[in-house]
């Protein structure tokens, strides 16, 4: 115990003075900046700020641009709550209800429980980091291919209750997803699928092109029906910041968003990117009212924050205590760390202890930063709102496609882009939802994959998966899921599931 | 590819972020050596932004910029396994200010793919600076050491995992298994090296195959390093031993990252540009941060860079051959 607190006063020495308090401001400014803007990501501002950090200390880099990390997953809510335009998987959770409360004229609110959550899960997290890093990579260690697909399987399960209406309407959309998943070079062929011999398909889709096409542009042509009186929002803003009633209604979502993304957040291969869904969907699953769901809950807003962000921080720690990054952009954080001399791997928490706490310090001040940086702009965001639609949807069009473009460069995705987007109001006019479609397609990928590694590990017995005990208990999880989702409907007559038909 | 749109759009894409990078625009005119750089330079690297070839391209043209006072973009195209920006670069304009950084890919490529874009003879390579080679580790409660290894894989069918199919570890892995060990072994690829390495390290695959991915590990005791795939022991893990030690003579395979120009570029140019990064790579500075990172290096001319590339595409052609895998 002690320890830990010398730990963390020797970080704070490191992460309090003036440079790196000031590198961190500006890293997580830049991030919130980033992340409003759809498509453009963190990777490539990172990969692009990497020279500028060449003249810094290691850990003045490494906190400026872990800024800009954890930024962007404060500054992605933002343009999801306020124009349903996701620039990211998990901002496409927040997008379901929080939109629907900007809608209602609660956008200030929604931003501000947003903004609490992940202040408070960002907390949470870095205290996890200090404290327990080494035994929680243990625990990702234990995830192999077998149990990673049954985690999969669970987080497609969640699918079915996510959406709104129809089970049989979900389960379609959820394998749409994981079919357009499948484009793209094999894994263990490296032959390409379902190009149909196109080089702008050879490397797959991108998760923030279907987000920005299926639910952004979509969401605009369907405001563009009724052009007359057309408004994004009520005239009525309402509150900036939730009151007591909403702060009490979000404090339990807020907890178990925290707990259940903070614990995806360390699996290898981006687990993270599972938290905000699950989260919803433990919410509407404990929700006295499953029905307010999708219609501006304020619990689907508070816990998949709070898990997006406790994921981000805790991501980290495969990172810092194995030199092994979990998803693409601790990838790039390895790859700075490689150009400021650091070899990155488990020597690094041992050998320099002031990189590591000076890193975990700043996190948190980071978080502290980002409420500061984002609760005074919760203002500035609503009144965008009252911009006339006619203005505003050509910006979010002009934005979408430069942001989309940014992405590879490749017009080709500008094009995907459009193609989604009619597909994405095709689909909602036939009251099929593209949340499912969206879950199934970041699954998809990774449970074909983790599939076959997990077959050709088990030298093809399929028994591996319930020969392992983590698997087996994911995948008792994930049916016990299905059967609640299904068996109510069923009970309460066929009319429930299938009167859509 | 319509070249010009292409690097328009690398300069909006750029400058939509406002960021540093000022674009000039460009007057094409026929270049002097003496005056060579005159204007930015872009580094094309052939993959994602925190890998091998892209952390070397991001040190190399920091020190470029620094040495010639111009400035250098690094310009990340990943893509049908390092083809699409060798294809990219193989059609620009061969005045030198577009250079492609890249790894081993671009050798083994030349045998396992059957369709390419490019053809190699239209690049030329500037220098192969810093290498590292292929290695085999384990989980510490497997036998350490690659003889007691290979008499436990004898009666079993081990598995060992790789940065994916095609990569160097994977071609260089199923060649000492399949060919020189005889051991039955099943490729488990991964998403990258790192997951890899992380499933090594977790006991989920009995080996894992990298060139440099799993150094910190081995040196920190997490995994046990078998044998180097180098004509010497690596720097970065010196204690493991080399397979010649092993008693696999002549089993050499090492991953490395090169740049390389059209090979209409000027003579002279490509030389000046291969100088400038032997400098770099000869600064003793320089030379102890790479050395420490775990990179062999070795400084090239020009015309030996080239001969050793055509060596690579052998080397790498022959295992890729004795292997039969291939990628379409």
């Amino acid at each position: 115990m002690f320890d830990f607190f010398s730990n963390l006063a020797v970080g704070l020495g490191v992460a309090v003075t003036p440079t790196n308090l000031a590198l961190c401001f500006v890293g997580c400014l830049l991030g919130t900046l980033v992340g409003v803007l759809p498509g453009v990501g963190p990777i490539a501002t990172i990969a692009i700020l990497l020279p500028i950090t060449f003249g810094l200390e290691p850990v003045s880099a490494l906190i400026m641009l872990s800024g800009i990390y954890y930024g962007a997953q404060y500054g992605g809510s933002t343009s999801s709550i306020l124009l349903n335009i996701p620039g990211e998987s998990s901002a496409v959770v927040t997008a379901l209800d929080g939109h629907q409360m900007a809608r209602k004229g609660q956008a200030g609110i929604a931003l501000g429980i947003s903004a609490i959550g992940s202040f408070f899960a960002g907390t949470v997290a870095t205290v996890v980091i200090a404290a327990l890093a080494g035994p929680l990579t243990e625990v990702a260690l234990v995830f192999g291919p077998a149990e990673y697909f049954s985690l999969m399987v669970m987080g497609l399960s969640f699918a079915v209750l996510l959406a709104r209406g129809s089970v049989i309407k979900a389960i379609a959309m959820i394998l749409v997803g994981v079919l357009l998943s499948t484009i793209g070079p094999d894994l263990t062929t490296g032959q390409n699928r379902m190009t149909f011999g196109f080089d702008w398909l050879a490397d797959g889709l991108d998760v923030a092109v279907i987000g920005m096409g299926l639910f952004g542009i979509a969401e605009v042509f369907r405001n563009l029906e009724n052009v007359e009186h057309r408004e994004v929002v009520k005239g009525v803003i309402g509150r900036l910041l939730p009151g007591r009633d909403e702060l009490k209604q979000s404090v339990k979502p807020i907890l178990r968003g925290t707990i259940l993304g903070g614990i995806l957040g360390i699996l290898p291969g981006n687990g993270a990117v599972l938290g905000p869904f699950a989260s919803y969907t433990l919410e509407k699953r404990l929700a006295r009212d499953p029905s307010r769901f999708g219609r501006g809950a304020i619990e689907g807003v508070a816990g998949p924050e709070s898990a997006n962000n406790a994921g981000a921080q805790t991501s980290f720690i495969p990172l810092l205590t194995l030199g092994i990054p979990p998803n693409a952009v601790m990838a790039l954080m390895v790859g700075a760390m490689t150009l400021h001399g650091i070899v990155p791997g488990p020597q690094v928490m041992t050998k320099m202890p002031d990189l590591f706490w000076g890193l975990v310090a700043s996190m948190w001040i980071g978080n502290l930063m980002l409420l500061v940086i984002n609760l005074p702009l919760i203002g500035i965001w609503v009144k965008l709102l009252q911009v006339p639609y006619r203005l505003m949807f050509v910006g979010i069009m002009i934005f979408c496609c430069i942001g989309v473009y940014s992405l590879n460069r490749d017009p080709a995705d500008v094009i995907i882009l459009m193609v989604l987007a009619l597909a994405g109001y095709t689909l909602v006019k036939f009251e099929f939802e593209p949340a499912p479609l969206t879950l199934g397609f970041v699954l998809g990928k990774m449970m074909e994959e983790n599939l076959r590694q997990a077959l050709i590990i088990s030298r093809g017995s399929a028994m591996t998966f319930i020969e392992r005990p983590v698997s087996v208990g994911l995948l008792v999880v994930a049916v016990l899921m299905l059967c609640l989702a299904i068996l109510p409907k069923i009970r309460n007559g066929r009319d429930a599931v299938f009167v859509e038909d | 590819m319509p070249n010009l749109s292409r690097k328009v759009a690398v300069r909006l894409g750029l400058a939509a972020l406002s960021l540093a990078l000022v674009g000039t625009t460009s007057v094409r005119a026929a270049e002097d050596v003496s005056k060579y750089p005159s204007k930015r330079i872009n580094i094309v690297v052939g993959f994602a932004a925190g890998g091998f070839a892209d952390t070397l391209a991001r040190l190399i043209g920091q020190k470029l910029q620094d040495k010639w006072g111009q400035t250098v973009v690094i310009d990340n195209r990943a893509g049908a396994g390092g083809n699409t920006a060798a294809k990219y670069v193989a059609g620009v304009e061969p005045d030198a200010y577009t250079i492609l950084a890249t790894t081993t890919a671009i050798a083994i490529n030349e045998t396992l793919y059957k369709q390419r874009d490019y053809k190699l003879d239209e690049l030329t390579a500037v220098a192969m600076p810093a290498s590292s080679a292929e290695s085999l580790a384990t989980h510490p409660s497997k036998p350490g050491n690659l003889k007691d290894f290979l008499a436990w894989a004898k009666d079993r069918e081990i598995t060992y995992g790789t940065a994916g199919v095609g990569s160097g570890s994977h071609i260089a892995a199923e060649y000492f298994f399949k060919v020189l060990a005889k051991v039955k072994a099943n490729h488990v690829p991964f998403r990258g090296g790192a997951l890899s390495v992380q499933a090594a390290v977790g006991n989920q695959i009995d080996t894992v195959a990298s060139s440099f991915g799993s150094a910190p590990q081995i040196v920190e005791g997490k995994l046990a390093g078998l044998a180097v795939a180098g004509t010497e022991r690596s720097v970065a893990m010196p204690k493991v031993p080399t397979y010649e030690e092993g008693g696999f003579k002549g089993f050499v395979a090492e991953s490395w990252v090169g740049f390389f120009l059209p090979s209409k570029t000027d003579p002279k140019i490509v030389d000046k540009l291969n100088g400038a990064i032997n400098d770099i790579i000869n600064d003793p500075q320089t030379k102890q941060y790479l050395t420490g990172l775990g990179y062999q290096l070795k400084t090239r001319s020009t015309a030996e860079s080239e001969k050793y590339l055509l060596s690579e595409v052998d080397n790498w052609g022959k295992m890729v051959k004795a292997t039969g895998v291939t990628v379409e």
